[in-house]
């Protein structure tokens, strides 16, 4: 945990409120007249009287228009509606609302044509209305492929399409057909990609229209573009309070067979999530078939977000509007779970072997893990950002908790060494030529989070440390020696069980002996500050990441953003968005090295600088002067603090 | 291993269109049937619980869809399952003579690792009808299944729930019989050697 040669620049950056000094542009805008500039914010001169003002970041970037379903590959490839340009009637489809897109286009615009010229599943004859491939969304958790027809045969007037060199007569008309179709097309596939298409488009449409009639949403820009598309950084629809978002987020892990792995709902009825991952599969491989990856699905507010790492695919289903990567890194997480119980090397063994295999019985026990993780990942910055929050405490007291647990020459194998205190990171200690991934931490930090059993008593822990090595499994020798206080003692070797249980006590008496362990335990309690620590009114939460340091800091949650609540989840979700705007994190041509959002409810500052990121929520009454001095004030605060907040100089050995 | 959890099977139901395929599940799922005749696209997912010699099994029914041009979801459909429903109609000679390429569709796309043992069951379907309309006797069926590694095989209705019940007892038998086989994994997992050549950097020094 020491930092990398450090950059670690002599001044602190300043954020100027006059011109942009260290800065590089585009600048925070001083006064309200230039808003014009790169960052656009909603102020007009008479923003601050209206409440529900809203900020979007121009220029608008029209190739990002509309990212439904957005498939990973074709980003360069030009949108394909020749492919079926023709009339291709195949079915008579009802549209399901069920928007599912794959991004065919990233230059030019989305295919506005609705139902004009790619009518692959128009215009039946004699089919009955309601009847037909359909794709549509039942509830706000889920997707379902309804697929009955009611009305289409088997026409015999097809003529034969073969599929991977397999040929078969068409069967004359069956008994008991009602209605028939005409049929030009074999290939069930790409009509439910059109049908899904044509749903999305005027589910573009629709938006775009409700755009249109929110004037206060269409901020300037008006040489750019009269009817720009709906730009996918758009912001407003977080900043609303709205009570039918925030519904808890669903995870689901299933095999690339479609069995089951894993759901974090399980009140719902088996039959449901049996069925449900068959579907999730069969729609993944919609798009497999044609070597492209599903990325996700939109449906109104709701999106569901794919991670696909076979054997293992994983979904998750939101309606918080947060940026598709946050979705994601939560499925990133779950999969470095299940990875550190069973390895990589493992899960390919046993899934090459039998292709069947039912993951979910393996992981048996492991679903309360699974779920403790899902909970701290949804309001845990240090997830989203792979940071480490260490206790807050005396720097002093941590150096000599770090020379207490310097490990002896003789253990060849030991990895890393930690010492964990009311479940954070008092010291960790590593070989030189080994760094630490924080995501690995979390995992352990989680595990041990997750099992009393664990804190309770000398366990010896094989675990798969994915980010370091996702072949095989490390052994940690865990002791909590006082109910918070625990020991532990990473090794590759897996006989070092009774060497590193005596080490322990050795490190205990050092421990003991200096007051160390009292003084930590001491720590514990006055790890969380609150924002009127920092002393600065107005302020009302911040996210400090320190990118030396790879670890944030940040101050309690207070009212109104209480546990559970909706203005936290919003505030996270804000935070979401303005850490995928610096970060450029859905692809946008531009990021910005600062964004100002201001809600109803509350104004957040994200400023990046070499050395660190700030997030800041403050009052949104504040003038922006003032915001800018907050941040200010706030970055001068933790450089400060820094010895306690963070941990600096993590011994190697 | 510990099988307190519910056996997941995945079977996938394969056979000629209109053979009554959808019908045989809702039957047996629903416990219902329809003389509409409702051609499945691409496929359709139904659950049912059952208990097999004492183990909650739950199955997952994949049915697919008989007509070929809704037949495209490939490898990715097949691929894991537990077993295999191939189904008839007695009384169309076409929809048997059929099965075999529906076998060998099912082989080559799913490999399963071991083919020659995998189970298959064959349901000749619609038995309510006339006996003048038969086409298929049961005679030649058996023969067939025989031939193909005694695959068990059923004669149904799905309209009349005759044999439904039955039939799938029978293939959860045989999938679950299949699965208990090799349900370990006991290797002793690959020690990891820190002091090799694994030191990348991680982008991350903290």
């Amino acid at each position: 945990m020491s930092p990398p040669s450090s950059p670690s620049p002599s001044s602190p950056p300043r954020l100027d409120n006059s011109t942009s000094s260290l800065i590089s542009p585009p600048s925070f805008p001083p006064t309200p007249s230039r808003t014009t500039s790169q960052l656009s914010l909603a102020s007009t001169a008479n923003a601050h009287l209206s409440p529900p003002s809203t900020t979007e970041i121009s220029p608008r970037r029209r190739a990002h228009s509309n990212p439904n379903v957005s498939s990973r590959k074709d980003r360069s490839v030009p949108s394909t509606p020749t492919k079926s340009k023709n009339s291709n009637n195949l079915l008579n489809a009802p549209y399901g609302s069920l928007a599912l897109r794959s991004r065919t286009s990233s230059s030019t615009t989305t295919p506005t044509v609705a139902s004009s010229s790619r009518s692959l599943f128009e215009g039946l004859p004699g089919s009955a209305p309601g009847s037909g491939g359909n794709i549509d969304s039942k509830d706000s958790e889920g997707l379902s492929i309804n697929t009955i027809a009611s009305a289409s045969g088997s026409g015999n007037d097809t003529p034969a399409s073969s599929r991977k060199g397999k040929e078969k007569e068409k069967q004359p008309v069956d008994e008991g057909v009602e209605g028939e179709m005409s049929l030009s097309i074999g290939d069930v596939r790409k009509g439910l990609r059109e049908l899904v298409r044509r749903n999305t488009v005027s589910a573009a449409e629709a938006r775009q229209n409700d755009r249109m009639e929110d004037p206060k949403n269409e901020l300037k820009d008006t040489k750019d573009d009269p009817k720009p598309d709906p730009d996918p950084h758009v912001i407003n629809d977080i900043t609303k309070h709205s009570i039918s978002r925030y519904t808890p987020r669903r995870y689901y892990v299933l095999t690339n067979a479609g069995k089951p792995v894993f759901s974090s709902h399980d009140n719902s009825p088996q039959d449901n999530i049996t069925e449900l991952m068959a579907i999730a599969s069969t729609l993944i491989s919609i798009f497999q078939e044609d070597d492209d990856k599903i990325r996700c699905i939109i449906k109104g507010q709701t999106r569901i977000g794919f991670l696909l790492k076979p054997p293992l695919y994983l979904f998750a289903v939101s309606d918080w509007g947060e940026p598709e990567h946050v979705l994601r890194s939560h499925l990133e997480y779950i999969h470095l779970h299940i990875l550190s119980v069973v390895s990589s090397t493992q899960l390919s063994r046993v899934f090459q072997r039998r292709s069947n295999f039912d993951l979910s019985r393996l992981l048996e026990g492991t679903e309360t893990f699974l779920k403790k993780l899902i909970d701290r990942s949804q309001f845990d910055f240090s997830y989203l950002t792979s940071t480490l929050q260490p206790l807050r405490m005396n720097p002093a007291t941590r150096d000599m908790a770090g020379a207490a647990l310097m490990p002896p020459s003789k253990f060849n194998d030991l990895l890393y060494v930690l010492l964990i205190a009311d479940g954070r990171i008092v010291t960790l200690l590593r070989p030189r030529k080994h760094a630490v991934h924080p995501s690995d931490l979390h995992l352990l930090l989680n595990t041990l989070a997750s099992s009393s059993t664990l804190r309770s008593s000398e366990t010896w822990l094989p675990i798969c440390f994915p980010k370091f090595n996702p072949a095989g499994f490390v052994h940690a020798y865990i002791s909590y020696v006082t109910e918070d206080v625990g020991l532990v003692f990473v090794s590759a070797d897996r006989e070092a069980f009774e060497d590193l249980r005596g080490w322990k006590s050795i490190v205990m008496e050092k421990l003991e002996n200096d007051k160390t362990l009292t003084k930590i335990t001491e720590s514990i309690p006055l790890h969380p500050y609150t924002v009127s620590a920092i002393g600065c009114p107005g302020l009302r939460h911040f996210i400090y990441k320190s990118r030396t340091y790879i670890q944030i800091t940040q101050p309690e949650w207070e009212a109104p953003y209480t546990e559970d609540s909706i203005d936290r989840k919003c505030l996270i979700t804000l935070y979401q968005k303005l850490h995928d705007i610096v970060h450029g994190r859905s692809g946008q041509t531009q990021t910005y090295k600062l964004v100002y959002i201001r809600t109803e409810h509350e104004a957040c500052l994200a400023w990046l600088t070499k050395p660190f990121e700030l997030y800041l929520t403050v009052s949104p009454q504040l003038s922006k002067s003032a915001v800018v001095a907050a941040a200010n004030t706030v970055a001068k605060w933790v450089l400060a603090e820094e010895g306690r907040v963070f941990l600096k100089d993590a011994p190697v050995f | 291993m510990a099988s307190r959890k519910k056996v997941l099977l995945k079977v996938i139901i394969l056979g000629d269109s209109g053979v009554g395929k959808t019908s045989l599940m809702n039957q047996y799922v629903n416990k219902r049937f329809s003389n509409q005749y409702k051609a499945t696209i691409g496929a359709d997912f139904l659950t049912r619980e059952l208990v097999v010699d004492d183990r909650v099994v739950t199955m997952q029914l994949w049915d697919t869809a008989g007509q070929e041009r809704f037949q495209s979801l490939g490898v990715a459909f097949y691929r894991g399952a537990d077993c295999c429903v191939l189904v008839y109609d007695v009384n169309s000679s076409k929809s048997f003579e059929a099965l075999d390429g529906w076998r060998d569709e099912f082989l080559v796309q799913a490999s399963p690792h071991d083919p020659e043992n995998f189970p298959f069951v064959v349901l000749g379907n619609k038995i309510d009808m006339e006996e003048s309309k038969r086409m298929v006797s049961q005679k030649r069926a058996m023969t067939w299944c025989q031939a193909k590694g005694n695959i068990p095989y059923f004669e149904t209705s799905a309209k009349e729930a005759i044999n439904v019940e039955q039939a799938f007892q029978t293939i959860a038998k045989n999938a679950l019989a299949q699965e208990a086989e090799t349900e370990l994994y006991n290797d002793y997992p690959d020690p990891i050697r820190i002091d090799s050549e694994n030191s990348q950097n991680y982008g991350c020094n903290c």
